[in-house]
């Protein structure tokens, strides 16, 4: 079931909020339960397959953190075996889960279709499951509850696409009775970022979808121009920034409904001026996870030197994705990428700020770096992806309409003006913002000039024919990029 | 609830209505324009026989505004459930013309291939009516892949009243919002409700457009492997959706599309002959083993197309004469 669909929204949403403040408010673990039963709901639409290799992960991992939380002693030797037990059990469901996506037709590339190979959201709980295996080891858990265990991994804003959260970020919020706290406001203001993160989704992203298949699919089988090439990179790029941001806001608007607190994944990424910013800024809670549990272990346990971590970091991250070459190569770029900047940033001397020109260069190229190698991570084969960059150079070649008609060249660069002047959500909803910002250094985003968000009668009328207009535009809702990971 | 604020309260109330509003509007907008074309399509039950339908919206003329989608097109058929249908792609929808008086249905969709030949062949054949359909094949959707721009195998829609679909579904909104941005459509609905699409001018006729050609080679350039895999999926398809069809009493025309001359080339180039001999050998033994007819379209002049992939409506016409409507039914036919 998506988000971004009739039975979520007319149906199962709903029901969800009546059962939920049906329930009594003083029953906290009463209201967790209809959440883990809604949830169990959610995910069954999935399918049988993916239901029964999630119960299986839950189960596996529940037990072993029990485990893991009875072990008094910190010392004892058998807490790391056992985490490291858990930890492989998990990463060899994950593997086999995508080494069978890779023997499919088209192996392990980007996937257009409704197919999605790996049972729904296995890659973010694996992620999930290993930092609550670790922090069991670390004796950050204690008293693991089953229900608070289940509320943590099963919640359904964050199941199917993350942010990867921490048990003891949940665990936190239900000790502190969150849920039986939860208020008309929270109902209110949680709906409205919900709205706000669809509309990113269904009137943007989707609606760039087609032009950017049609590119993408015209790459496999050659012969394309370097306009075509190039607004299909572009387009690309805005597509899977609205889609993955979008979902990221209609997670912590739907957990706001309940009166939980999510964190955040983006912070204005598109604003990055180079690739390290770019990566405390997208996908925050993914990068905050390889930074915490492969490039620090690595860097500071291991002794590697900083350039081989971030190689593994790197190859992990593209693998993370898929076993497909597309994705391997799409994370070794990255790591090069990263390896020039800090060699560059070690090598430069201190010097005054840059001024506006340099800064919006320096935005420009980190963008356009992103829709380069994005052209590797869209590709369905490593022959799509050559025939994409081949018909960038390709200067014999003539402009062309064929593949792109008016609509794409005046949605792209519609699309470009929306991803910067746009407010994020942090900046739209500032006044009423409670979402985690899990990077340590975290500093709340700058006013919009757009103003900010109230609850008065005119953003309610802005934000229901908002909510009117992406039901309407829902009959060409298309599943999230990120779903199929 | 848990702690009211009035704002709040206030404010989901004042949101509700918009999205009620809004919604009303749609609906209300969506039955006076009909864009899924489902509202004309009922039959009408007070005349007892089946008639195409004299409802429709007040405002455009009857048919389908908005764009292929075999969903949107296995409605329509479950609603029309015509004694005859077209099926096939593009070259179908575009090739095959609305004859007056005739109980026929188009329901080709663009970029279909034998899933969705096979679903819409299912939606129109509900109701018992179906006498016959014609099978429109292009022998190049047999040894090539899927085009990822096609939406999957059509999912047979949700058992939904037609007239509720027709009003009240987010394809319904979509194609209020479709025709809002072209209300040429109004007029000139982009299929009529029998889903015959107005005849167009040819564009280039048979010159291929730049770079057509070269991803045209593309696609047709597979490994043997892939090639092998993509024809036994979509001849086996083919055979049960002939074999089902003659075990329900309907009769099955295979009309082999024809190619225009530059697009011929580039198949023989591509080194496609004996696929398509192979190809012509089991299409006749399917026939001779389900009781099928195969019909050529061809040979047509490169005068008779449209463009190097679509044939002109007159070579679609010239099938249909060969092939006279079947007989009607005895006795009147009632809507179960």
């Amino acid at each position: 079931m998506l988000f971004a669909s009739w039975s979520f929204l007319l149906v199962f949403l709903p029901a969800c909020l009546i059962a939920f403040h049906l329930s009594p408010r003083r029953g906290e673990y009463r209201r967790a339960l209809v959440l883990i039963l809604a949830s169990g709901v959610f995910y069954a639409f999935a399918g049988l397959a993916s239901a029964t290799i999630m119960i299986l992960g839950v189960a596996v991992n529940y037990g072993f953190g029990r485990a893991l939380t009875a072990l008094r002693d910190r010392s004892d030797p058998r807490l790391s075996g056992a985490m490291w037990l858990a930890v492989g059990f998990n990463i060899a469901l994950l593997l086999a889960v995508k080494l069978n996506a890779l023997v499919q037709p088209l192996g392990d590339g980007f996937r257009v279709g409704e197919d999605v190979l790996v049972p729904l959201g296995l890659s973010y709980l694996t992620f999930q499951q290993i930092g609550f295996l670790v922090a069991c080891r670390r004796g950050e858990v204690r008293d693991l509850g089953v229900v608070d265990y289940l509320f943590f991994i099963a919640f359904f804003p964050h199941l199917l696409m993350g942010p990867l959260v921490r048990y003891v970020d949940m665990r936190r919020q239900l000790d502190a009775g969150a849920l039986g706290r939860a208020s008309s406001r929270d109902l209110a203001v949680g709906a409205a970022i919900f709205i706000y993160g669809l509309a990113q989704k269904v009137i943007l992203a989707d609606q760039l979808a087609p032009a950017v298949d049609h590119v993408f699919a015209a790459a496999q089988q050659g012969a394309l121009t370097p306009a075509e090439s190039a607004m299909g990179l572009i387009g690309f790029q805005l597509q899977l920034y609205f889609d993955f941001v979008g979902y990221a806001d209609m997670a912590i608007g739907l957990a706001r409904m309940f009166g939980v607190s999510m964190p955040i994944n983006f912070d204005r990424p598109l604003f990055a001026r180079d690739r390290f910013e770019l990566w405390r800024r997208w996908h925050i809670t993914f990068a905050i996870f390889m930074r915490t549990y492969v490039f620090q272990p690595l860097v500071r346990r291991r002794r590697w030197p900083v350039p081989a971590a971030l190689a593994a970091t790197g190859l992990l991250s593209g693998l993370w994705h898929g076993l497909g070459p597309t994705f391997v190569i799409w994370g070794l770029l990255q790591t090069a990428i990263l390896l020039f900047e800090h060699e560059r940033r070690r090598r430069r001397r201190s010097g005054p700020t840059p001024n506006a020109i340099r800064t919006v260069g320096a935005i420009a190229l980190t963008f356009g770096t992103s829709c380069l190698i994005g052209g590797l991570f869209r590709a369905q084969t490593l022959d799509g992806a050559v025939s994409i960059y081949g018909g960038l150079f390709d200067l014999g070649a003539i402009a062309s309409t064929e593949l792109l008609g008016p609509r794409a060249w005046l949605l792209i660069p519609l699309a470009g003006l929306a991803a910067w002047g746009l407010p994020s959500s942090a900046q739209l909803f500032r006044s009423c913002w409670t979402a985690i910002d899990p990077r340590p250094d975290a500093a709340p985003p700058p006013p919009h000039p757009l103003g900010a968000f109230a609850l008065t009668p005119a953003w309610a009328l802005l934000f229901g024919l908002l909510l009117a207009l992406c039901l309407a535009l829902m009959g060409e809702a298309r599943r999230f990029v990120y779903v199929q990971f | 609830m848990s702690s009211s604020e009035p704002s709040a309260v206030a404010f989901l109330r004042t949101a509700a209505l918009a999205v009620l509003g809004g919604a009303t509007a749609l609906t209300a907008a969506a039955a006076l324009i009909d864009p899924l074309g489902l509202l004309a399509a009922r039959p009408d039950r007070a005349a007892g026989l089946h008639a195409p339908g004299r409802h429709g919206s007040p405002l455009c003329a009857p048919g389908l505004k908005v764009e292929d989608d075999p969903v949107h097109l296995a409605r329509l058929a479950a609603a029309l459930r015509p004694a005859e249908a077209v099926l096939g792609s593009s070259r179908a929808r575009e090739g095959f013309p609305a004859i007056p008086g005739r109980d026929i249905a188009n329901l080709a969709v663009s970029g279909g291939r034998m899933a969705e030949i096979a679903a819409l062949a299912r939606a129109a054949g509900e109701g018992g009516r179906l006498r016959r359909v014609f099978v429109v094949l292009d022998f190049t959707a047999f040894v090539t892949p899927r085009s990822e721009t096609v939406p999957g195998a059509a999912a047979r829609p949700a058992r939904l009243p037609p007239a509720l679909v027709a009003v009240a579904s987010p394809q319904a909104w979509a194609g209020v919002l479709q025709v809002a941005a072209r209300p040429e459509r109004c007029a000139a609905p982009f299929r009529d409700a029998q889903g015959f699409q107005p005849a167009r001018r040819p564009t280039s006729r048979v010159a291929l457009p730049h770079r057509w050609g070269e991803r045209l080679d593309g696609r047709l350039n597979l490994s043997p492997r892939d090639r092998e895999r993509v024809y036994r999926l979509e001849q086996g398809r083919l055979a049960a959706l002939a074999r089902a069809l003659a075990a329900d009493g309907v009769e099955v025309v295979l009309v082999v599309a024809p190619f225009a001359s530059t697009y011929e080339a580039r198949v023989t180039a591509a080194g496609l002959d004996p696929w398509r001999r192979r190809w012509r050998e089991d299409l006749d033994a399917l026939a001779v083993a389900t009781g099928a007819r195969v019909v050529d379209a061809g040979p047509v002049d490169d005068a008779g197309f449209l463009d190097p992939v679509h044939f002109g409506p007159q070579v679609g016409r010239r099938v249909l004469d060969a092939v006279p409507p079947p007989a009607a039914p005895s006795g009147f036919s009632r809507r179960p």
